[in-house]
């Protein structure tokens, strides 16, 4: 007990509302310590779990995007190489019958038997014709030839050679060779036609 | 027994000093943790309004993002891929086919092959890269890689042994394979070997169809899976069968 004296006494007014202020402080700040400041911790970690779901999300949305970007462009070049390379029958049979014997005359062999059978590559919205024939020269006029029809700018396929008759009969060889070159089908791209969103 | 104390001052003398000091440290203490605790709870109000803006804004993202990859995903299945990759892959064939070099390949088999051969039959074929070097010995994996199966006649076996030996110390060949060697009296010796021929290496040279490079259909999936279908597909068979190719 503190006497009616007692120093303690007589300066209450000074030390208890000091005390007061320091336990009210305490209990503040244990408040903080236990409560508010988990939440805080918690709330950041969720928010730290949200960030993390955007950073995939974002992978994601790059990785899909990329693909959709490349897609697209893929298809682009498709209808570029249909368009510019591969047309219609009927504008480039003649000119590609017209290449081979052009070629062949500038090469300096002698074609004869020309067949031309095709393939109708549905799917594909294409068809694949192919020009069969014979033709006689020297060893370098057919490899002459046959590099003329590579660096021909029509697209055309040289597919196979075959010896017909050898240098046991003098200098001259005789092959059969088989070139082909695709043709677009006349009428709408079968692609294209089903995805108008993506075409070119 | 202890005498009672007597004080006989009017006003007895009382130590106030520790009462004093102990209340001066008691505010100094409050005082500090009054400015903790505001410091504290502003940087707690501040921090949990910035961590509310922060939330919401990683939330909207999430439905953006989640939105966007929706979209995207619809407009992927509308692409029908699976159709567009057969295309690309027929397309390539083709390409590969339409760019490869039978002027630059003759040169090479000139370059090996010795003067008592007589070449009857080339046949190129062109395989997936996986397929022919599935150990990866080619480091940079070429674009593409061409079977060439030979067939030819000569009177000195030591001839074909040479044109083995050729083909292994060439650039442009690898795996050379005799696979067959017949002798028979009177006539010439009959052999075949097949080798895998780098088109890659050569065309350098010949690369005349330069628009051709930079023609379509690319990507990667449809490029591997353009070998599966190569060997199917009588299209892509080549086929030369000469005499003499000296």
């Amino acid at each position: 007990m503190i006497s009616a004296q007692s120093p303690w006494r007589a300066r209450l007014k000074i030390w208890l509302p000091a005390l007061i202020l320091v336990v009210l402080n305490l209990g503040v700040l244990s408040t903080y310590r236990f409560l508010l400041a988990g939440q805080a911790q918690i709330q950041a970690g969720r928010a730290e779990r949200r960030q993390a779901r955007v950073a995939e999300l974002e992978a994601e949305r790059l990785v899909l995007d990329g693909t959709v970007t490349d897609v697209k462009r893929n298809r682009e070049l498709v209808d570029k190489l249909y368009e510019g390379w591969l047309t219609p029958e009927s504008e480039r049979l003649t000119a590609v019958i017209g290449e081979v014997k052009s070629l062949a005359q500038s090469a300096g062999v002698e074609y004869s038997s020309f067949s031309y059978p095709d393939q109708l590559l549905e799917e594909e919205g294409l068809v694949k014709r192919s020009l069969v024939f014979t033709v006689e020269g020297t060893y370098l006029e057919l490899r002459s030839f046959v590099n003329l029809i590579e660096v021909s700018d029509l697209f055309l396929i040289l597919e196979s050679i075959r010896l017909t008759g050898g240098s046991r009969e003098g200098p001259q060889v005789r092959v059969s060779m088989t070139v082909s070159t695709l043709f677009v089908l006349d009428g709408p791209d079968p692609v294209g036609s089903d995805q108008p969103e993506v075409s070119s | 027994m202890k005498p009672a104390e007597m004080n006989l001052a009017s006003r007895p003398f009382a130590n106030e000093q520790p009462v004093i000091r102990s209340s001066v440290l008691l505010w100094i203490l409050g005082l500090a943790l009054l400015a903790l605790n505001i410091t504290l709870y502003y940087r707690h109000i501040e921090g949990k309004g910035e961590l509310q803006e922060l939330l919401r804004e990683t939330d909207e993202r999430l439905i953006e993002e989640t939105d966007v990859i929706e979209r995207l995903r619809g407009e992927l299945g509308q692409l029908d891929l699976e159709r567009q990759n057969e295309q690309v892959t027929f397309l390539n064939s083709q390409i590969a086919l339409r760019i490869f070099s039978w002027s630059a390949l003759f040169d090479r088999l000139a370059e090996v092959v010795p003067a008592a051969i007589q070449m009857k039959g080339i046949s190129p074929n062109i395989v997936e890269v996986k397929d022919a070097d599935p150990r990866g010995r080619l480091g940079d994996s070429p674009d593409e890689i061409v079977k060439v199966d030979l067939q030819g006649t000569t009177r000195s076996p030591e001839a074909v042994l040479e044109l083995v030996d050729a083909l292994f110390a060439h650039a442009s060949f690898f795996d050379p394979d005799l696979t067959r060697e017949s002798f028979a009296d009177g006539q010439d010796n009959s052999f075949s070997l097949s080798v895998f021929y780098l088109p890659g290496r050569a065309g350098e040279e010949v690369s005349q169809e330069g628009s051709l490079d930079t023609m379509p259909v690319e990507g990667e999936e449809a490029r591997l899976d353009a070998g599966e279908e190569v060997d199917q597909d009588p299209v892509t068979q080549g086929q030369v069968s000469m005499e003499d190719s000296e």
